[in-house]
């Protein structure tokens, strides 16, 4: 079999850090490539140095056998090397076609153009995918599952051999993910090469024939992926024996209200966790929203993990102790900064929820997704809120700090706190609420107690096809 | 320092070295150029007085552009608030029966607030209509003109002259007439206004990092969703920094008629409004940087007001041709060093 990648000592530093130290391993032609390990592992950087958008200290990448120096996106692209990243680069107020206009690779500056032969190609990819998708919706109507297929064409379009995909499934819902990973394998018997980035593991098995872990910068292993258990692989990615959290989760009986919401008549009660399951995209903001106005209204101190922490919760060009100052106004006095009380506070939550590097005058910008996720919910839960309004909060994040995420949920319900866990992973959901309810099409529907459904019924009522769906509406958040 | 740090001079430079060279087209010679811009402002004691009070002049305009910008509002419409300001205060000036130290307060302070106010327009139109700074202030600088003009030629008109000007302040108002740094340097229009402005580029410096609030304002400018999301009042926000920008440039128009003409001057702005929107990008925001580009702006504004004189075919208009390639040059500089930092996701941690 022939060799489509083959990284040889592959170095890149950004200052004092060592993202990437000496990697060498290869990626088989048309095979699917799992790359895996903890947030700050180097994968990003390394698919980043790939896909053009940084370049090596040291080192050499070959594709398809030859020498290969991008230096820019562009470069990649022409090499038929197709990325789809984490975060989505779409302009929101674009329709779909009109970016795929922008990125069609046919397309020249004052060229006339005619929409017909791109939307036939456009038009095999959705159907030979089973996709449906309105070419003429803008962006920012599009959930963001459909947002990935607009990606993922956007990088067909070029007729790429290698392509990348950061964490493609965080953002799916459970059916969408299995429709996704049957697209990866029809990719790959089309003959594309595929590297993913996931933190899930389950995926990784099902899917990828090989794998490749990363650690500290550092290549640990490349092997088949069947040759490897579950707890291999995570023990290789961190370093150590994974030792599972004891679940305290134990059955409290009586349970306090702490707020009401008459509008979906849902009461929000002390020492439970309430899942929030469904796709996303079905009103799962402004469930959000209502929550966080009633909490104001009833002066109820909450803390507030948002979906997206980048737009609501990340202020890129300020520092973490920055962050903290602006969100507890316990650390300023008069309007002035107490900043060695602020200093100390930040220093403790970094250290305390493993925030690397430990510098808390680095800018939020500068951190890794997982970092910044716990220094959002380390910053969240520092003034122990009575309601914890948490969602997505293992979006994008490693095995340990998921772990970590999970247990700080558990210990906020045992202190006695009402815990909201807005998630489009059911696993989650399932796993850690008391009850949960279901949002489709901006109604609630439940609230429904762990095992009472199948997960068949659990999908029938997040797509709205369960027969018995209008007895259990407990309201609409229109 | 890193290299986008200094991004700005580099512009400044190419900017300075394109319009010297651009001279050779006038057959003059680009070196007697530079010679001239660069250092005309030592040539006696007079010029470089005037030199300190275009400064004084500049870090108002400055600080009136960079604050808005701390919470992301472009700000030009600092030369029709210092416009309309310098009319009250002349008006005032000229008016009030009261001819101590507590008249003078009252200038100040009216002054003041009217730069605020009319600053403060600019912050209501964006909150309640949704209305963009830049077109606001843009139609707000030649509301404020208009009514300045129509002010000064058909109520408050210098009986004694024939140029479009209000009459002289009254003789006891004309308090910085004597002042010291105004006598060293030869009468010139420099007053003490130059320490303030200087003070207060200080002043602000230390409190910075100190308030609560710049932080909850550079958090508003960082991302606006965010700062909602936290709970912060936008429309304070957006008050509070207009007022300000308000406040500083009056005191272009309180430097001008207190401390210079003692009377307003159709046109007495070479455009400190925009100039200043070069002095504030030269500094990248920071607050004793804005002294340093003011300083620089001023000698190069000095200048270019002297090709005319200095020179054989260069006329007062190339000082302007020269400024507008100095400021594209700066405003280019940040799109050349920063187009490369389009970034997926930050890097450095991994």
């Amino acid at each position: 079999m022939t060799i489509a990648v083959e990284f040889k000592n592959l170095n890149k530093t950004y200052g004092a850090v060592k993202a990437c130290q000496d990697i060498s391993f290869k990626i088989k032609r048309g095979d699917i490539h799992a790359l895996v390990g903890e947030n700050g592992a180097g994968k990003s950087t390394l698919m980043n140095l790939l896909g053009g958008l940084e370049q090596a200290d040291r080192g050499e990448i070959l594709v398809h056998e030859k020498a290969y120096h991008p230096t820019s996106a562009k470069e990649a692209f022409a090499c038929r090397i197709g990325f789809i990243h984490q975060h989505f680069l779409l302009a929101d107020n674009l329709t779909v076609l009109q970016h795929l206009i922008l990125n069609w690779p046919g397309q020249k500056l004052f060229s006339l153009f005619s929409n017909s032969k791109l939307l036939k190609k456009v038009e095999t990819f959705v159907k030979k995918f089973n996709w449906t998708i309105d070419l003429h919706a803008k962006i920012n109507q599009l959930s963001v599952g459909e947002q990935q297929c607009v990606e993922i064409i956007k990088a067909l379009l070029a007729n790429p051999d290698i392509i990348i995909f950061d964490e493609p499934t965080a953002v799916l819902a459970p059916q969408e993910i299995t429709h996704f990973l049957n697209f990866l394998k029809q990719l790959k018997s089309e003959g594309k090469t595929i590297i993913l980035i996931s933190h899930k593991l389950t995926e990784i098995q099902e899917v990828a024939d090989q794998l490749t872990i990363l650690r500290h910068g550092r290549c640990i292993l490349t092997s088949e992926t069947s040759k490897l258990s579950l707890l291999e692989i995570a023990e290789n990615m961190i370093g150590q024996k994974l030792v599972y959290a004891k679940d305290e989760f134990q059955a409290i009986e009586k349970k306090q209200n702490l707020i009401f919401i008459k509008k979906i008549s849902l009461p929000l009660r002390r020492n439970e966790i309430l899942g929030v399951a469904g796709i996303e995209g079905h009103g799962q903001g402004l469930l959000i929203q209502l929550i966080l106005t009633e909490a104001k209204a009833n002066s109820v101190s909450f803390a507030d993990i948002p979906e997206d922490r980048l737009k609501f919760a990340l202020f890129e060009g300020m520092s973490l102790r920055d962050h903290m100052i602006l969100r507890h106004p316990q650390l300023s006095q008069y309007g002035f900064i107490r900043k060695k009380h602020a200093t100390a506070v930040t220093q403790k939550i970094v250290e305390d929820w493993d925030v690397r590097p430990r510098n808390i005058d680095l800018l939020a910008g500068q951190f890794s997704g997982g970092n910044q996720q716990k220094f959002v919910i380390g910053r969240e839960l520092f003034h122990h809120p009575e309601l914890v309004l948490a969602a997505h909060p293992t979006r994008g994040v490693d095995l340990g700090a998921q772990q970590m995420i999970h247990a700080a949920l558990i210990k906020q319900r045992a202190d006695g706190k009402a815990v909201v866990l807005v998630s489009s992973d059911l696993d989650e959901v399932l796993k850690l609420s008391d009850q949960y309810v279901i949002l489709y099409k901006l109604k609630l529907f439940g609230p429904f107690k762990k095992q009472q459904l199948s997960e068949t019924e659990i999908g029938q009522f997040m797509t709205g096809s369960h027969p018995h769906q209008k007895k259990y509406q407990l309201g609409a958040l229109t | 320092m890193s290299l986008q740090r200094l991004a700005p001079w580099f512009g400044f430079l190419f900017g300075l070295a394109l319009s010297c060279l651009l001279a050779l087209f006038f057959n003059e010679s680009p070196l007697h150029v530079l010679k001239i811009v660069t250092t005309s402002f030592l040539n006696s004691k007079f010029d470089f007085g005037l030199t300190l009070f275009y400064t004084t002049c500049f870090i108002f305009s400055g600080l009136a552009f960079s604050i808005p910008l701390r919470a992301g509002l472009f700000h030009i419409g600092a030369e029709g608030q210092l416009t309309i300001s310098a009319v009250v205060a002349a008006v005032l000036g000229s008016i009030l029966p009261t001819h101590n130290w507590f008249g003078i307060l009252i200038i100040f302070v009216i002054t003041a607030l009217t730069g605020m106010l009319s600053a403060l327009i600019i912050a209501l139109f964006k909150y309640y209509r949704k209305a963009h700074e830049v077109v606001v202030a843009i139609m707000l600088n030649f509301i404020f003109a208009a009514i300045s003009t129509w002010l000064t030629i058909n109520h408050f008109q210098n009986p004694n002259s024939q140029n479009p000007e209000t009459a002289m302040i009254a003789d006891q108002f004309q308090i910085f007439k004597s002042d010291p740094l105004k006598i060293y340097f030869d009468q010139s229009p420099i007053s003490l206004f130059f320490i303030v402005a200087v003070a207060i580029c200080i002043f602000l410096y230390w409190l910075e990092p100190k308030i609560l609030y710049f932080q909850v304002i550079k958090s508003y400018g960082a991302n606006r969703q965010a700062n909602q999301r936290f709970g912060f009042s936008e429309i304070k926000i957006l008050a509070t920094v207009m007022l300000l920008a308000g406040f500083f440039s009056a005191f272009i128009g309180l430097t001008e008629v207190m401390g210079n003409t003692y009377q307003y001057k159709l046109g007495f702005s070479p455009a400190y409004g925009f100039l200043g929107i070069a002095v504030a990008l030269l500094a990248r925001q920071h607050f004793l940087g804005l002294i340093a580009s003011s300083f620089l702006v001023a000698i190069l504004h000095k200048g270019a007001s002297d090709l005319d004189l200095e020179t054989q075919f260069l006329t007062r208009d190339f000082s302007q041709v020269l400024q507008a390639l100095i400021i594209f040059s700066v405003a280019a500089s940040y799109f050349f060093f920063s187009r490369k930092k389009i970034k997926v996701e930050s890097e450095v941690t991994k």
